[in-house]
């Protein structure tokens, strides 16, 4: 034991004051790299907000779609041409003529009272009648003839919808003897002959929100007109035979409202400018870009007709190749930085074509020994990710033959990457690259074509662009890449 | 500049500050490094990302203990996460190895040699040793940092110390044929 420890101590002693001096270059390199992280730090700051815009867009839309989601089912709701039956204690004609008014809108909604096909639908969302055989489709206001007239209707209105699940809000409303209910959206669908079992009730609510006036409601295949704007509508109702009930759809609430799609693409990668990703000292080097596959699927979700909002993953492989290098043997310390090498012994090192030639034996190149090679040495980098892309897409044209355009960004998570050099018969994996993000971004665009074979499938063919945010680490590096796909897929709707 | 001072400038990005921060210490924290790393290229390598870590994450200094140790650790940490994770598959029984015994010849051996062959050996065998030996850390404290058992790490130690110990004799050996 104690002679073990002899080692220990040969080392402990020698090491006690150890000290040692790095190169300079070291101090030059962390001053650059500190520099660099200044210079990028604004980056983020414009991400982040960037993030917390599109968020906001997104929630926004999320909710202003599911917010809007009851008005259009009310939009289905069945009209009839014919007038509503409602008896009234008195029995009049004359419902509220221009006594019922509330400051408030009326707003009955019955659910629960339909009787077989004779559902009676009264709604009033937000707009009015305000005279015979007419309707107001304005989302908002009804300016009625009466004078306004404050009622105690709160309470009433509880009662209704505790009793009866009629709701009775109102804002404004006005009943002419003609009696005409009235209907907010734009499809309204009228039953003929409706009871509504709780007229008696709704007239009792009437009472006893239009308590000055002893009025009653009632009605006798009445007949509800509705305004020329309504035209379609209009003719629509017409065409059903009386009695008939008619269900009519409004036309700007998509019938499927998911779509899942797989596509396959073949992306073109290349750089905007002439930089070089792997070492600047290739900036002016010929360099092509590759044609690869990118697959995946996506699913959209239609917020209306027009508007849809898609997300989804997708595998996506890139690669482009430098061209006029002479490639040698010698240390990694004389190698290009941006290539993680795998080994650290003797590596091959790719340098600019004539450097090897020309070499200094004092410089870093002189440990290089050439590599002669029976053909044109080509660097290739190989880079695969994952996307998933958030984006919009507006519909222009929508008929069997569709066309959309598309706008978005992706998020792209890097997957394998790999440096390698091509020779003749030569072919042989440096490395990985080490200055690629493992988080990067890309801003989308695309055009949308596509032919509907049914309500359910459809193919579309998309072009689209994307440009790569940051797909760097290391921001001084001047490549600023982009692929171009061409994403070809079936959707299926439901 | 006091190192307070130099501390305080230094958080709020001060280039000079980091300037001599750097010319203050690097050689300590070099030494660190070139006793964790593989070779002196890495070791160079490492200083620079141990300085770029030191230098962002200096706020979290709060002053309690020394300026020194806590840019050590940075400096060991930063060297630990490149090479923790590289396996060493040459497992084998505590029981068979054999004790680093060795007599030692007042000194002989140069710095440079030792160095050489502490950089040579497998990634854990070298950081278990270096902590263990040449910066004090127990066992437990190794096996935490490096993430291992500590019957890992002391089979490490035993097996550095036969590495080392051969190739000390080695040297032994050829110098005095010489």
């Amino acid at each position: 034991m104690k002679k073990n420890k002899n080692i220990d101590e040969l080392f402990k002693e020698r090491f006690k004051n150890f000290e040692a001096s790095p190169s300079p270059d070291v101090w030059n390199k962390i001053q650059a790299k500190l520099k660099e992280k200044d210079d990028r730090k604004v980056i983020p700051i414009w991400y982040k907000l960037g993030g917390v815009a599109a968020l906001f867009a997104l929630l926004f839309t999320i909710g202003y779609s599911i917010l809007n989601v009851p008005l259009n089912k009310i939009n289905n709701s069945i009209v009839n041409e014919n007038a509503i039956e409602i008896n009234t204690e008195k029995a009049n004609n004359t419902i509220v003529d221009n006594n019922i008014i509330q400051n408030d809108i009326v707003l009955i909604e019955d659910n629960n009272e339909v009787k077989g096909t004779k559902k009676l639908l009264i709604k009033k969302a937000t707009n009015s009648t305000n005279n015979s055989n007419a309707f107001d489709r304005s989302e908002t206001t009804v300016t009625s003839n009466n004078t306004e007239q404050k009622v105690p209707i709160k309470q009433s209105k509880q009662d209704l919808i505790q009793r009866s699940g009629l709701i009775i809000k109102s804002q404004e409303s006005v009943a002419n003897e003609t009696s005409n209910l009235i209907d907010k959206s734009e499809n309204l669908l009228i039953n003929q002959d409706i009871e509504i079992d709780k007229n008696i009730e709704v007239l009792a609510v009437n009472k006893t929100i239009i308590d000055t006036h002893e009025t009653s409601l009632s009605t006798e295949h009445k007949e509800f007109v509705k305004k020329e704007n309504k035209k379609s509508i209009f003719d629509a109702i017409k065409e059903t035979s009386g009695g008939e009930v008619v269900i009519a759809k409004l036309d700007n609430t998509p019938q499927n409202r998911w779509e899942v799609t797989p596509n396959v693409a073949p992306v073109y990668y290349n750089s905007l400018t002439e930089g070089s990703s792997i070492d600047p000292s290739f900036s002016d080097n010929p360099k092509n870009g590759d044609l690869n596959i990118a697959y995946g699927v996506k699913v959209s979700y239609n917020l209306n007709k027009r508007l849809s909002m898609r997300s989804g993953v997708s595998n996506v492989n890139l690669s482009y190749s430098t061209t006029g290098l002479d490639i040698g043997t010698g240390p990694v310390s004389a190698s290009t930085a941006s290539i993680e090498y795998s080994s650290r012994n003797d590596v091959t090192i790719v340098v600019d074509k004539g450097a090897l030639v020309n070499q200094n034996p004092e410089d870093t190149f002189g440990n290089i020994t050439p590599k002669s090679t029976n053909g044109e040495p080509l660097l290739n980098q190989k880079i695969s990710y994952y996307e998933m892309p958030l984006e919009l897409n507006y519909t222009l044209i929508n008929k069997n033959f569709g066309i959309s355009v598309i706008g978005g960004f992706s998020a792209l998570l890097l997957g394998n990457n790999e440096v390698s050099i091509e020779a003749g018969d030569f072919n042989e994996v440096l490395g990985e690259a080490s200055n690629l993000s493992s988080l990067s971004f890309t801003t989308n665009v695309g055009l949308g074509l596509n032919y509907s074979f049914s309500k359910k499938l459809m193919f579309n063919i998309e072009p689209m662009f994307k440009y790569q945010l940051n797909p760097y680490t290391d921001s001084s590096v001047n490549f600023k890449p982009y692929y171009l796909g061409i994403y070809s897929g079936l959707s299926f709707k439901f | 500049m006091t190192l307070e001072e130099l501390i305080l400038n230094c958080k709020n990005q001060d280039v000079k500050a980091q300037e001599e921060l750097y010319k203050k210490f690097s050689s300590i924290l070099f030494s660190v490094c070139l006793k964790y790393s593989p070779s002196y290229h890495e070791a160079e390598d490492n200083l620079q990302d141990a300085f770029i870590t030191i230098f962002n994450r200096i706020e979290q200094f709060k002053g309690k203990g020394s300026f020194e140790g806590w840019m050590k650790r940075v400096t060991v940490n930063t060297v630990l996460q490149k090479y923790r994770k590289q396996r060493v598959f040459n497992l084998s029984n505590e029981e068979q190895l054999e004790e680093a015994v060795i007599e030692i010849e007042n000194n002989v051996v140069p710095l440079d040699f030792l160095l050489k062959i502490v950089q040579e050996l497998p990634d854990r065998y070298r950081l278990v040793f270096t902590m263990y030996v040449l910066d004090d850390y127990a066992h437990k404290e190794i096996s935490e940092i490096v993430g291992i058992s500590v019957g890992t790490s002391k089979s490490n130690l035993a097996r550095a110390r036969g590495i080392l110990k051969v190739k000390v004799e080695d040297y032994y050996k050829v110098n005095k044929l010489k």
